[in-house]
Parts: C-alpha cells; structure tokens; sequence
C-alpha cells in the first residue's frame, strides 16, 4: 500500500521508507519530489494503481490522468525501442565509415577480406560469431579466409579478450599477418574443402539476386555446407563487380548466439557487401596488372637474352662466313701453286738447277698451305666450340620463332610447349642451334603440303631434351637404316636429312639423337644432352 | 681408259687434277659451268665427274641434285676448300668428297675407290 496516513508516498518527502524503487546513489530523489515522480513514479505500478482506485469514483479527474499515464508509458517504450535501433544504426554506421576508410587505400586481396570479415563479425550490429569468404575465379567458388570461433570455448576466449584489451574497431580492422595465418590455419580443413560450381544453388540464386539470402536449416544445398552448418541457419552474401561479374561470397551465421537478422539489417548487409566488392574488384585488378607486369618484365628479359643471343650467332656467323670466303680465296691458288709444283717436282730430274727452285716453291706453298689449315681449324675452335652456361629454351624459342615463319607460308603450324624449370647446360649455341635447326629444316622439309609440328622441351635424370614431331609422310624404312650414315648412295632420295652431323655435334657434347618414324603418321626426333656444368 | 670430267671454275685447279690424273691413266675433260658440265654429259660417256662444291656463280651442289635426277648412273666426288660443306645435307647425296689439298693422294685414292664401287655394282 502507497498510502502513508493520509498522504501518499508520491507526496512524503526526506522519508526513505517509502520508496522501495530508490536505489544506491539516488538518495537525493527522496527530498526532490518533482524529479522522483519524473524518474520513478511515472514507472511505478503502485501509482498506475492508487490511480485506478480513484478513477472509479465518478466524474474523477484520476480516470484521465490513468489514461494520460497509460499512454505516456507506451509512448516511453516505443522510444526506448527507437532509441536501441537508433543505437544500432549508429554503430552499424560507424562500422561502414571505418570499414570504408580502411579499405579506401588497401590493393591487397588478403586485407580486403580480412577486413570485410571483421567488419561483419565485430560489435553488436551484425555481430555474427563467425564468418567465410570464398572467391571465384568466374568458374569455381573456392574457400580463402575464415574469421572466428570454432566452439563455445573458444568464442568466450577470443570476445574476452576483445573485451579486456578494450580493443575498438578501428585497432580491430588493421590488418595482423598473424591472426590471418592462425585463423586461415584454424579453418583449413573447411576452406580446403569448400569449392563449389558457381552455377550450383544457393549460390547461382545469390548471384542472381544480387542480395544475400538466409538459408535455413531445412533449405536444399551442397552436402559439405549442410555437414558444417548443420541445424543453424546461415546468411550467404554475394561480392559482385560493378560489371556484376561474381567474384566471391561471404556466409555468416551465429552458431553460438542464434541471433536473427531483422530486415534492416539484411539491407545493411549488402551495403557492407557493396563496399567490401569495390575494394575486392579493385584489389583482384591489381594483382591481375600486377602479374601482367611481371610476365611482361619476364618477357622483356626474355627478348634482352634472345637479343644478345641473336647477335651472339650474327656476329659468329658472319666471321664464319668471312673465315669460308678467304679460305676458299686463299686455298685454291694454294693448292694450284703447291699441286703443279709437286707435278713439275715429279717429272724433271733432280739434277737439273731448276728443280732446287721448284722444290722451295712446293715446301713454300705446302706451308702456306698448312698454315690456312690451322688458322681454319683456330677460328673454328674459337667461334664454334666456345661453351657457355645456357637455357635450352632459349635456344629453341629463337628457332621456333624463325622458322614459324617460314612453316605458316607452307601451311604448317608450329606447337611450342617449354619446360618452365628446366636446368642449364653447359654447350655451344651456335652448334645446338645448327642441329636443332637441321632437324626443324628437315621436318618442315618433309611437310611441302603443310602439317603440324610440335616442339617440346623437357628435363628428366640429369638431362634435357627437345622432342620435334612432325606430320610428314615419315621416312622409307631402306632410308631409315641408312640414316646416320653420311654419304649413302640411295639416290633416289629426293633430299637428304642433315641428321648426321646434328648427330656428330650433339654426340661430341655426350648426348644423342634419335629417330623413329611412322609411314605416313610422321616422325619423332628426340635431341638429349646430358645437364653439365663447367669444369 | 675411264673418263673423268672435273668441274672447276678455276683453270689452274683443273690443270693440277688434269695432270695428276693423267698420270694415273685416266683419260680427263673439263668444264667451267653447270651448262658446259651438262653439254659434256649428253655428248659422251663419263665414267666419273669430280665436282667442285663452289664454282663462282653456281652452287656444284645444284649440279649435283640436278646429276642425280638425270644421270643417277654417273658417280660423283664432290671436292671443297672447306670442311664444313658436309653441314650441307645435299652434299651427303654424292659418292664420295675430298677436301681440296696439293697433295693428291687422297684424289686418286677416292676415284679409285668409287669406280671400283660403281664397277662392282653395275
């Protein structure tokens, strides 16, 4: 009962036996009457009631003030209601600014999800216990990143001490190497396992939708997703590019808390998914200019090599070519001089005078001769048996690239596959390119109706090879036999093959060649050289 | 007496292998160009053509190609300055080759050699 004597307790003031509601440290209510009755009484179910009471008698003013109060507690409510929602807006708010600015300037893929992650998964708002980016390669939804806790246990562990370190969003949304590996490792199992089809459903209808949808306990989807979800509902939210292309997802669910999302929250959610795939797009652009600009890097080394290694085989070319022609300049007179010599030595007799001058002719032109022999023998050591440390694809490469030329006019296309780890040998370019040429020459020879030839480069047990295959009409078995012996008397080939000397060079280096033939199916030429290094 | 014409586009070389072979008892002609090599191919018999594998305008290796489609029957010793020429997988299609020296031993040794060859064969 409120009723002390003949007062109420809404009229005792300093007495604090009559209000049981004022609590520690709000003693001052019990003198100031007019903020109690703001603060307590308009709440208090005691006054609602002495209230009622009067309201009865008839013509009371107390059935209004009922009313009045009714209405004043209802209104109160809706506005705590408000006030909460208000609350959350502004949170959700703040998250999306700093969510924004933080991605505003990150070109990482790694951080963007990171954050994204964290930023569906921190506070109150969305706060979901845990969540899951996959990205798509336009083909493949592939798990990339998870963010959270695995059990109860742990959840208690990591928001205690989000709670003890007082860490804020904006600590919480920097990126740590360090949390993305424990988390990745934490999930791997899950990330590794999930890969889906793109046009697969759940997620073929979140694409299309462009939303994200809540997938309940009882809807169809895959097999993995239904194991680790179990009897949970989850939320899948879809990151599209501004050309709506599908570059990934993200599913969150509250496994632990079991909190539903009301539907203003639902909106927001694609609003942090619209900021999270902006910087997603522009960090996977990135990364993609990134690896262009490194294949073009590669390509530019690439062409520096084959450069210096064209002008390498120019210059040893043209001294070869100059060494050929003063040879042939220099030889024949020689060899005319010494050879009449060594006829007129013959034929006079030795006692005459003249023979003493035609014997120093004869021993000045056989020296001579001799040393044309050696100054050959030298240029030729010296520009065509120099060795070097060098990559046989390189090699290749610059043959294929001659010689597709000359194929596309005869109709035949060229196929160059390169082992991409492929040691280096310790050789002579311009004789492995002579060799290889020879076999290609020989292949593309044998195709004057067009075909196709495939190069292949590869490395196995210490060596490297290069396997040249052809459509050509293969090779006669009679000529087969006969193939790596020089000078074989079947006239009836049409043209030879340059394997022999190929074979001599590539032998000499400790490889070989070898050849197998398919009539009418092609050949198969197979250079190997063994990996060495310089002494 | 077998007959060996030498194509040569130097006339002091066919003098050389005109008087060494000779002196081994063969009979020789000369010529200087695919056309003179050819004209003495369809007016007589020839047992053998020495055939330089660079005469000045002409590559021997042509005539060569040309030889064994025409004349299959009528060996060749291809002769060069230079060793290298066997890198020419053309020149595989002849007899035999010499590289070009004053000393002729190796000449006669490789007429010899593929007459000898043709003669079993034939």
């Amino acid at each position: 009962m409120a009723q002390f004597g003949d007062k109420y307790c809404w009229m005792i003031t300093g007495d604090p036996s009559v209000c049981p509601y004022i609590g520690q440290g709000e003693e001052h209510l019990f003198d100031d009457l007019e903020l109690r009755i703001r603060e307590k009484c308009l709440s208090c179910d005691e006054l609602r009631n002495d209230l009622g009471l009067y309201a009865s008698e008839k013509d009371s003013v107390f059935g209004v003030l009922s009313l009045i109060l009714d209405e004043l507690r209802k209104r109160e409510q809706k506005l705590k209601i408000y006030g909460k929602s208000l609350e959350i807006k502004e949170e959700m708010f703040d998250i999306l600014v700093h969510l924004s600015t933080s991605l505003k300037l990150v070109l990482d893929v790694e951080k963007i999800i990171y954050k994204g992650l964290v930023a569906f998964t921190v506070g109150s708002s969305f706060g979901f216990n845990r969540a899951i980016a996959m990205l798509s390669d336009g083909k493949r939804l592939s798990g990339y990143f998870a963010l959270g806790p695995r059990d109860y246990q742990e959840a208690l562990s990591i928001w205690g001490e989000i709670t003890d370190k007082k860490l804020g969003l904006k600590e919480l949304l920097v990126f740590s190497p360090q949390v993305f590996q424990k988390e990745g490792e934490k999930f791997r199992d899950i990330l590794k396992a999930m890969d889906f089809d793109i046009n697969e459903n759940p997620f073929r209808n979140v694409f299309k939708l462009e939303s994200n949808i809540r997938v309940a306990p009882e809807d169809q989807v895959p097999g993995l997703l239904r194991d680790f979800y179990g009897e949970i509902p989850f939320w899948i939210v879809p990151l599209v590019s501004h050309l709506r292309r599908p570059l990934g997802v993200i599913i969150l669910d509250n496994f632990l808390t079991r909190k539903e999302l009301s539907q203003e929250e639902s909106k927001a959610l694609d609003i942090f998914a619209t900021e999270i795939s902006l910087a997603l797009e522009r960090g996977l652009s990135y990364e993609e200019l990134e690896e262009k600009v490194e294949t073009l890097e590669e390509a530019n080394v690439k062409l520096k090599e084959h450069q210096e290694l064209i002008t390498k085989l120019r210059a040893e070319a043209s001294i070869g070519d100059l060494v050929f022609q003063l040879t042939h300049s220099f030889k024949n007179p020689i060899i005319a001089i010494a050879g009449l010599a060594r006829v007129m030595n013959k034929r006079i007799s030795p006692d005459l005078p003249i023979s003493r001058h035609i014997n120093a002719i004869l021993e000045e032109s056989i020296k001579l001769e001799n040393t044309l022999k050696s100054f050959v023998n030298l240029t030729k050591t010296k520009f065509f048996m120099d060795k070097s440390q060098l990559n046989i694809n390189n090699v290749v490469e610059l043959i294929y690239q001659e010689k597709e030329k000359t194929g596309r006019r005869q109709g035949i296309t060229f196929h160059l596959t390169l082992s991409e780890k492929i040691p280096q040998i310790y050789a002579n370019d311009y004789q492995l390119y002579t060799c290889l040429e020879n076999l290609i020459n020989n292949s593309i020879e044998a195709m004057s109706e067009g075909g196709e030839i495939d190069i292949e480069t590869r490395s196995q047990n210490g060596s490297v090879s290069v396997e040249i295959r052809d459509t050509g009409p293969g090779i006669p078995e009679e000529v087969m036999k006969n193939l790596f012996t020089p000078f074989f008397t079947t006239k009836s080939v049409g043209s030879g093959l340059g394997l022999y000397t190929s074979k001599e060079i590539i032998e000499k280096m400790g490889g070989d060649i070898s050849v197998s033939c398919n009539r009418d199916k092609g050949c198969k030429v197979i250079l190997t050289l063994p990996v060495t290094v310089k002494e | 007496m077998k007959r060996i014409l030498v194509v040569d586009d130097e006339p002091n070389i066919r003098l050389l292998y005109r008087e060494i072979l000779n002196e081994d008892g063969y009979e020789v002609l000369e010529a200087e160009s695919s056309t003179e090599t050819f004209q003495t191919l369809n007016r007589e018999p020839i047992d053998l053509v020495i055939l330089d594998i660079k005469l000045r305008s002409e590559s021997g290796l042509d005539i060569l190609q040309r030889m064994i489609r025409e004349y299959p029957n009528t060996p060749v010793v291809l002769c060069s300055a230079y060793s290298s020429f066997q890198d020419d997988y053309k020149s595989w299609l002849a007899d035999s080759y010499i590289i070009k020296s004053s000393d002729p031993e190796e000449l006669l040794r490789e007429v010899r050699n593929v007459l000898q060859k043709r003669g079993n064969t034939e």
